[in-house]
């Protein structure tokens, strides 16, 4: 009589699915497949059955034998792979993730430092001068005299000793906050002797009434290049090479003829407007050009102050604006915004 | 400068519309700030810099538009007045020619005063002036078309029918036309008559000799005055003219003679005026024109432009310039007397470059070479010290270097005996230059805690001034609690964390031998100040913000604020940048912890140099692990729990060679420094 094990092994699998636990699952087997188990009684009847009995009852047993263990394995990894997957702990990942404490460069100081990146990586070196100057350097080196018209664009804050019996300051050493970045560029023609670049970023004073879009204190970068050989065709293109960097590589440029004493020819320089590729928008007043920084060829005068040798020496000079810059880039529309460092105000950059 | 389009046209033929002009001015530096349409016509408002006067009038602008449109500009409709009269119905004496190059008197009897004629009328308005009456209105006129400023006086009220051009007497008295009454000093130029002063020279006329409709006989002014005194008299009087802003930039010698008989002319025809007699006094010529050698290699070279000799001398031709072609691409060029701002080559490079075309120059790039230059240690200590705060997390703030002795006050500080302040300050509040950031961040703080933001750290990176030392400062102030995003592992700031920071700063400047002392201060709570030395200079400050100071910057909220400050030039005056290697120890450690009851006068720094010199030679780190302070513990006293990490890189330890070592530190501890272990 063939063995037909069709009906324990369907018994078995209803159990084993329905089995909960590991430990459930280890009793199934001792009761199938222990050494009193069922497959075990099964064997032991074989040596009761006749020859021919023996073969066919013998395969089904073993055929019944397989099966089951395939069921327990299988039962088994499911088993494991259910308790890998349990939680041991609580976590929701849909909860918010904690950010770490990050600190942060101040708005002006991240534009400065990018300006200032860019033009070092043109080949500029970082230079720093004096936030207290002398009038020669604020004015008279830089090819602005005294009671000239062209002072009225610099209005400065002059100095003197707080306590008033003390000796104060006068003639071309009457010490004054600087109003513009330019005086370093007489420093640095001194201090490292051409052909040179320097980029000069700094605070410049300057007594404007405060509002929403001016400061008495505000940040400048100058920029001054001297060779045998610049250009103002070099100007173009290195200001075209900072402009592409630090406004996006669409940016289009313009020169205008300007007026600056210490610059002939003297340039002042639009660039399309970001906002609106220079369709015309709010941030550009409808016009698509922002005027964004004042530049020239080195004025001879210069050269001269200096101590140079204004026949051999030809270079030129920018400046410009970092709140400009950054209201611009960021869209802060109130400057004062920068000085009062409210933390959340700080926090967004 | 305002100007209109059908007035530049009586000068010039413009063929391109009022929007493309506009812009071709603009491109050539006469920024068109805005054009506006009205009744007809077209208002330009141009933004004249500095350098060029002759812009102030309607007649040079023309002749810019001429020289952009490659064409003329047509000549002046009026007739010339011959000679000078040896009249002797008035007198005009100059006291010092210094002050006055040049004085035009033109008498014209018999004019009807009355409103203009509406021509003029309107054309004065277009530009935003006010019509006042005929005569008045013919001198604005003129100044508009020529930029030279005239006067017209009532003839009968000169006293004495004589001019004379003075500087004003001490606390001369003067009332003006615009109904003020000026007090004057001896930097003010006057017109006077025999008896007093009738005119601001250059800058408003007076009341008294104003024309009216009584007036019958008028005296026409047409002057060359100083620049510099007619700038600081504009200036001390707080008065800006039309007038004075044209004599500050300097006036036209020749232009003075050719205002005047325009304006005679007009006088005559509009106000039915009799010319009687024209006076001169003072000396002045127009001077001979400057001649400046040209080469145009010049612009070739700097401006990268493939220019010709020929378009060059075209362009300074339309500009009014005398060209002598001298052969070679060399010219010689004469400057014209209204140019005064063109004195070497470089200026005509600008004009060629101007009207040629600032987009018509290439891009190029220059040849940059690597160069030496020396970066003082303060520069880069600066920089490296500003990342590491923020990588640690405080944000940066910008303040301003300007403040108030208050703030000195409130912070309980002295103001430095050698300290800056402004000679014109815009208020009080920004008067002084700053010698310390303690003032600035703690107000910054109490803005911020004002506003709500109670949870803070920050810092400021500047420079602070002291007679004539400008020096790197650093501020540091911790506030409140550093937090956390959520869940309650926020850590109240201590005195610890400031400190941290601080050593952190001089650990990235490498300087050696630091020592720390105690830094009593009036804006410290009390034993909570102190100060980092180097190389017997101050590198820093700190301590714990006193309640005094609290309140007097305002501050309620009640958060504890930490504040310091350091000398970042003195730090690098001892920096050494220098990093090193140490090999790694290839020899197990042993730990042991202590458990020690600090206070009554043994502070912690004589604890740990006792446990480094008992176990001189064994130990790799001693470290603080925990600082408790429990009520049971007596008063002023805390139990410190201080971690010793034994090892040598030569062998292995063994418990037997260390306990004896470990022995004689608590040995030491109790004995010498008579502490409890716990």
């Amino acid at each position: 009589m063939p063995f037909d094990g069709t009906h324990i092994l369907d018994e078995a699998r209803a159990q084993i699915e329905a089995c909960a636990g590991r430990e459930a699952l280890d009793a199934l087997r001792v009761k199938y497949l222990g050494r009193k188990g069922v497959v075990q009684e099964l064997m032991g009847q074989i040596p009761a059955l006749s020859a021919d009995e023996r073969r066919s009852f013998g395969a089904g047993v073993n055929e019944l034998k397989k099966n089951l263990e395939a069921l327990f394995a299988e039962k088994e990894s499911g088993l494991a792979a259910a308790s890998a997957a349990a939680p041991k702990d609580f976590v929701d990942i849909t909860l918010p993730g904690k950010a770490p404490l990050s600190g942060r460069f101040h708005p002006l100081s991240q534009v400065e430092g990018e300006i200032c990146g860019i033009f070092t990586r043109l080949g500029f070196r970082v230079f720093k001068g004096p936030e207290v100057e002398t009038e020669f350097h604020n004015f008279e080196a830089l090819n602005i005299p005294l009671d000239h018209p062209s002072r009225d664009a610099f209005d400065t804050f002059y100095l003197r000793p707080f306590d008033a019996s003390r000796p104060g300051f006068s003639g071309r050493e009457k010490k004054l906050l600087r109003s513009h970045t330019s005086p370093a560029q007489i420093r640095a023609l001194k201090e490292c002797p051409p052909p040179m670049a320097v980029v000069v970023p700094g605070r410049v004073y300057r007594p404007d009434a405060v509002d929403a879009s001016h400061s008495f204190m505000f940040y400048q970068v100058e920029g001054i290049a001297v060779g045998k050989d610049i250009r103002f065709s070099d100007l173009k293109g290195v200001l075209i090479a900072f402009a592409k960097e630090m406004f996006g590589p669409e940016t289009r440029m313009r020169f205008r003829p300007s007026f600056f004493p210490f610059t002939e020819p003297s340039a002042e320089v639009d660039i399309s407007c970001f906002a609106c590729q220079g369709q015309g928008c709010s941030v550009c007043k409808k016009s698509g050009w922002l005027e964004i920084l004042g530049c020239g060829m080195v004025h001879p005068h210069v050269f001269k102050s200096a101590g140079l040798d204004e026949k051999k020496w030809r270079g030129f000079a920018f400046g410009m604006g970092v709140e400009r810059v950054a209201m611009l880039k960021y869209g802060v529309n109130d400057i004062r915004l920068f000085f009062e460092n409210d933390i959340r105000f700080l926090e967004q950059f | 400068m305002k100007v209109s389009y059908s007035w530049l046209k009586e000068f010039v033929d413009i063929k391109i519309p009022p929007e493309k002009l506009s812009e071709r001015l603009s491109m050539a530096g006469l920024t068109v700030a805005s054009l506006e349409e009205t009744d007809g016509d077209w208002v330009y408002d141009i933004e004249v810099t500095s350098n060029r006067p002759d812009w102030l009038s309607v007649r040079g602008i023309a002749r810019e538009v001429a020289a952009l449109l490659e064409t003329k500009t047509r000549p002046m409709p009026h007739k010339a007045i011959k000679g000078i009269s040896k009249s002797e119905d008035f007198s005009i004496e100059i006291k010092d020619e210094a002050d006055c190059r040049l004085y035009y008197g033109a008498l014209v009897r018999g004019v009807k005063v009355g409103p203009s004629p509406d021509g003029l009328r309107r054309r004065l308005e277009t530009l935003g002036l006010r019509s006042v009456n005929n005569v008045v209105d013919i001198t604005n006129y003129c100044l508009l078309e020529y930029g030279q400023p005239l006067h017209a006086f009532d003839f009968a009220r000169i006293q004495g029918a004589s001019i004379v051009v003075r500087r004003a007497k001490d606390k001369e008295e003067l009332p003006l036309i615009d109904g003020t009454t000026k007090k004057l000093t001896p930097q003010v130029l006057v017109i006077a008559d025999r008896h007093h002063a009738l005119a601001a020279a250059g800058i408003m006329g007076g009341k008294e000799s104003e024309v009216s409709g009584a007036t019958k006989d008028v005296l026409l002014e047409s002057a060359v005055f100083d620049p510099v005194v007619i700038r600081r008299g504009a200036r001390l009087l707080g008065v800006a003219t039309d007038s004075s802003y044209r004599f500050e930039r300097s006036v036209d010698i020749p232009t003075a003679r050719v205002a005047m008989e325009r304006a005679v002319c007009m006088l005559c025809e509009l106000c039915a005026g009799t010319f009687a007699a024209v006076k001169q006094s003072g000396s002045a010529k127009a001077r001979a024109p400057q001649k400046i050698s040209y080469d145009v290699r010049e612009a070739v070279e700097v401006l990268s432009l493939d220019i010709k000799e020929g378009e060059a001398g075209r362009i300074l031709e339309h500009l009014g310039f005398g060209v002598r072609r001298a052969g070679r691409g060399k010219l010689v060029i004469e400057v014209p007397g209204f140019r005064r701002d063109v004195r070497g080559k470089e200026d005509i490079t600008e004009e060629i470059a101007r009207i040629h075309g600032y987009d018509k120059i290439p891009l190029t790039y220059p040849s940059i070479r690597p160069f030496v230059m020396e970066k003082p240690a303060v520069w880069h200590l600066e920089a490296v010290v500003k990342e590491q705060l923020v990588r640690m997390g405080l944000k940066e703030v910008i303040t301003y270097s300007l403040g108030s002795p208050e703030d000195y006050k409130r912070t309980s500080l002295e103001i430095a005996k050698d300290a800056l302040c402004l000679e014109n300050p815009l208020s009080q509040d920004c008067s002084l230059l700053r010698s310390t950031l303690a003032p600035s961040l703690l107000a910054c703080a109490a803005f911020n805690l004002n506003r709500g933001n109670g949870d803070f750290e920050i810092f400021e990176s500047a420079s602070v001034f002291e007679g004539s030392r400008e020096t790197a400062s650093l501020g540091v102030l911790l506030c409140g609690d550093r937090r956390s995003a959520w869940g309650k592992e926020s850590q109240r700031y201590s005195f610890y964390d400031l400190k941290g920071i601080l050593q952190e700063i001089i650990k990235l400047s490498g300087a050696e031998s630091v020592t720390l002392e105690d830094a009593p201060r009036a804006y410290f709570e009390p034993q909570t100040g102190g100060r980092f030395i180097v190389g017997q200079k101050t590198a820093a400050v700190f301590g714990k913000v006193a309640q005094t100071v609290r309140r007097n910057w305002g501050i309620k909220a009640k958060k504890d604020i930490y504040l310091a400050e350091v000398d970042i030039a003195a730090l690098a005056s001892v920096a050494r940048f220098k990093k090193q290697f140490r090999p790694l120890a290839q020899t197990p450690s042993v730990f042991r912890d202590i458990s020690v009851l600090a206070g009554s006068g043994i502070r912690y720094d004589r604890i740990e140099n006792l446990i480094r010199r008992k176990a001189e030679g064994y130990l790799r780190r001693v470290c603080l692990v925990d600082l408790y302070l429990g009520k049971e513990l007596p008063r002023a006293s805390a139990a410190l729990t201080i971690s010793l990490e034994y090892g040598r890189d030569d062998r292995t330890l063994t418990d037997a060679e260390i306990n004896p070592v470990h022995q004689s530190v608590l040995d030491g501890l109790t004995g010498e420094l008579s502490l409890t272990l716990r």
